[in-house]
């Protein structure tokens, strides 16, 4: 008996020994989701570690760089490197472009040796992937992968677009960005308002779900249409070259058009880039005429001012809505844009094909991108890319923008720059010519359309040789 | 009288002419300077504000105490410094020898180095970045300590050279004949003669050096390594607003050694640019 409660006890105290041990080595990470420090946005990360299969000191001596954009983009992956190196010993070195991010990557990739990991725009990220200085991951994310990683937990339209480039997965989705329509939600559920616009329209005031009840909607709020509107214009968005082809991206989707389809071919050409460029110059009538020189910081400023009842922006725009001060602070509704056609944006993580690192690499990325890890970066005001996060404890209440993000990211196909190789750029700057052409005045909608194809066919016909 | 009122209404009309021209290069200063002491609110705005209506010191002290500001501005100083006094050495010897000696190819070394100052920049900026990359230069101070004596040189001896062609060449003579050697030609009669030449040379390199942003972007990476005008430009971010009273700040600041250096030795600037035009 003596004998048995020995051997009991002292099975007992090896399991509890074991307990502590293992426990003791489990990694945990607090985190406060809002970067203003609301204790009810805490969380507790405890899977950073990939299911154990980052351990400690595996990639002691080891070290990656890692090229990024700069503010939040290097913060957050820097903010992973200290993980990363907790968890494995590994160091891993953040170097931030503020500027020719693409150039200093594209010299990088050329030269060879400068980077193990990218911090690209989508479409840049497929660029380099044609050029083949990227890893195709397809066989990691089955043989090195943690069992949980889960990549169809990521917003379908997300992956599809993001990371999968002829037949191959070439980016983890990193950020995730999508047009929004952002709207005075004060407005829209004002009585008095209800009342006069059913009394001019004959149906109800209600957030635009198609081009037309966005047209109709803002031309009551604005002004010179509307003497009664209590805003000065009813829609405002940043038009200036460089963002004006975000705009007409939102609506060509919209009338059944696409900027470049499958084949290479141009996708605007059956009509719907004119009339989708037509609608832009409709809804210009709703919006401040120099709105052609609006860019983030003005256009923002602008509509965060109280000048416009409806705004089609980044989710950026959320922050500079509901800092303090602002006159629309929790005025502001967020809904999906008119079309359900939203111009898709976000910038993705991708292994460098030349890189001597590439499990360390990969396994860094998979901890950025994996469930636990699109926590951490949440601080730092970068959205989540996994649907799972979207409806999670905690992070669903970060920000009310999430659910029209989700849905918008749900929708959204066309890329907002080019996703061809090596001419994206030059693509952009077409577009935007014409566009800018035609909000002057300068040409109609049909002679900007006609100059957008003419001088797209060669680029395209030139990059696919 | 007739030509007195008419000479006073010309030097009237010069003086407005100019002052408006002093306006106008002036504002953008002036602008940034009042920004960095305004209020975030008080910074976008409808009707601007010409001055700031609240007061505050919150962007220096975002910059000074939040951001890496003083490693950066160190590392601005310690490259233009050690730019200005390699160029300033180089130089005034390149001068010396281009003005004293006679020897083949002279004047090609004179008119090619006119030549060099003539290609932009920008067309090195690829080429130096792959010899950088294959020399392990990428992401040193010496490496674009080299870039910008490379860059500076040219200009700084074409300087020199209209400095040292002003000395006459008896002055060199009568100290031959005194004992003197070159060594001592250069050190004790040359340079004495030229340090207006000096000045314009050292604020000319010191000043493009500090606020050059090109190169930097370039050839640097690492952010210890970074200097002031990349880290000023850090500060934008995409789709995040522009602090421009931070950007303001730090702009006011990084413009003040500039400014102090070129109102301190403004006389020798106007001296050395125009030394050359007076002959006999």
């Amino acid at each position: 008996m003596k004998k048995t409660r020995s051997l009991f006890s002292l099975l007992l105290a090896i399991v509890m020994l074991f307990g502590i041990v293992v426990s003791a080595n489990a990694y945990t990470y607090q985190t406060c989701l809002n970067p203003a420090g609301d204790a009810n946005l805490n969380m507790t990360l405890n899977n950073l570690d990939l299911d154990g299969t980052l351990k400690p000191d595996m990639y002691k001596g080891h070290k990656i760089v890692v090229a990024a954009s700069n503010g939040d983009h290097s913060a957050s992956l820097k903010e992973f490197g200290k993980i990363f190196n907790e968890l494995t010993g590994g160091e891993v070195e953040v170097q931030e472009f503020p500027d020719q991010l693409f150039e200093k990557v594209q010299l990088g990739l050329q030269s060879g040796g400068q980077f193990d990991v990218i911090e690209m725009p989508i479409a840049y990220i497929h660029s380099f992937a044609y050029a083949g200085y990227l890893t195709d991951i397809t066989d990691e994310l089955k043989t090195l992968a943690s069992p949980n990683y889960d990549v169809n937990d990521f917003v379908p339209s997300m992956f599809k677009t993001y990371a999968q480039y002829q037949g191959k997965i070439v980016a983890f989705p990193y950020k995730p960005d999508s047009q929004i329509l952002f709207y005075r939600k004060d407005l829209f559920e004002d009585a008095t308002l209800q009342a006069q616009f059913k009394a001019k329209t004959g149906h109800d005031l209600k957030v635009p779900e198609t081009p037309e009840e966005m047209l109709e909607a803002a031309q009551f709020f604005t002004k010179s249409l509307n003497p009664d509107s209590p805003v000065q214009y009813g829609y405002s968005t940043m038009m200036s070259k460089g963002s004006g082809r975000f705009n007409w991206f939102n609506r060509l989707g919209a009338y059944g058009g696409s900027e470049v389809k499958s084949d290479g071919s141009l996708g605007f050409t059956d009509g719907s880039g004119v009339k989708a460029l037509q609608f832009i110059l409709d809804l210009g009538k709703c919006a401040p005429s120099d709105w052609a020189t609006f860019d983030w910081d003005t256009s923002n400023t602008f509509f965060a001012q109280g000048n416009a009842a409806m705004m089609e922006q980044w989710p950026g725009l959320y922050l500079t809505c509901n800092q303090a001060g602002s006159p629309t602070k929790d005025k502001v509704g967020y809904a999906v844009t008119p079309g359900k056609s939203p111009t898709l944006g976000g910038w993705g993580l991708s292994i460098v094909a030349g890189s001597t690192e590439q499990e360390m690499a990969f396994k860094f990325c998979e901890m950025c991108t994996s469930k636990d890890g699109e926590c951490v970066k949440i601080q730092y005001t970068f959205d989540p890319c996994r649907t799972s996060n979207y409806s999670r404890d905690v992070v669903k209440d970060v920000s009310g923008i999430y659910q029209a993000l989700s849905a918008n990211l749900a929708c959204a196909t066309q890329l907002a720059d080019t996703d061809i190789p090596y001419v994206s750029a030059q693509c952009g700057d077409v577009e935007e010519a014409a566009i800018q052409s035609a909000l002057s005045g300068e040409l109609t909608p049909e002679q900007a359309i006609d100059q957008m194809a003419q001088q797209l066919e060669p680029i395209i016909a030139d990059a696919k040789d | 009288m007739g030509k007195r009122a008419s000479a006073r209404s010309a030097a009237t009309v010069m003086f407005v002419l100019l002052t408006l021209l002093t306006a106008v290069f002036l504002f953008p200063i002036y602008w940034a300077v009042t920004m960095s002491f305004k209020e975030k609110a008080d910074i976008l705005v409808t009707v601007p504000y010409y001055f700031p209506v609240r007061f505050t010191l919150a962007n220096f002290s975002d910059i000074l105490r939040k951001s890496s500001y003083n490693i950066f501005a160190y590392n601005s100083a310690k490259i233009a410094v050690i730019t200005t006094v390699l160029c300033v050495i180089i130089a005034g010897m390149a001068g010396f020898a281009l003005t004293r000696f006679s020897f083949k190819g002279r004047k090609t070394i004179s008119n090619g180095i006119f030549i060099i100052r003539m290609v932009p920049g920008l067309v090195y900026t690829v080429p130096l970045y792959m010899i950088y990359n294959r020399l392990g230069l990428l992401n040193s101070h010496f490496g674009l300590i080299m870039a910008y004596c490379t860059f500076s040189l040219p200009m700084s001896i074409w300087l020199f050279l209209s400095f040292y062609e002003e000395v006459p060449h008896e002055i060199y003579e009568s100290a031959v004949i005194d004992g003197c050697n070159e060594y001592k030609l250069f050190l004790s009669i040359a340079l004495p003669l030229v340090v207006p030449s000096i000045s314009v040379v050292a604020i000319l390199c010191f000043i493009g050096s500090w606020n050059e942003f090109g190169l930097a972007l370039t050839l640097m990476f690492k952010d210890v390594y970074k200097t002031l005008p990349i880290a000023i430009n850090t500060m934008i971010q995409h789709e995040r607003d522009t602090p421009f009273g931070s950007l303001a700040a730090a702009g006011t600041l990084a413009m003040l050694p500039a400014i102090i250096l070129s109102l301190t030795t403004q006389k020798y600037i106007v001296k050395g640019f125009t030394a050359g035009a007076v002959k006999g």
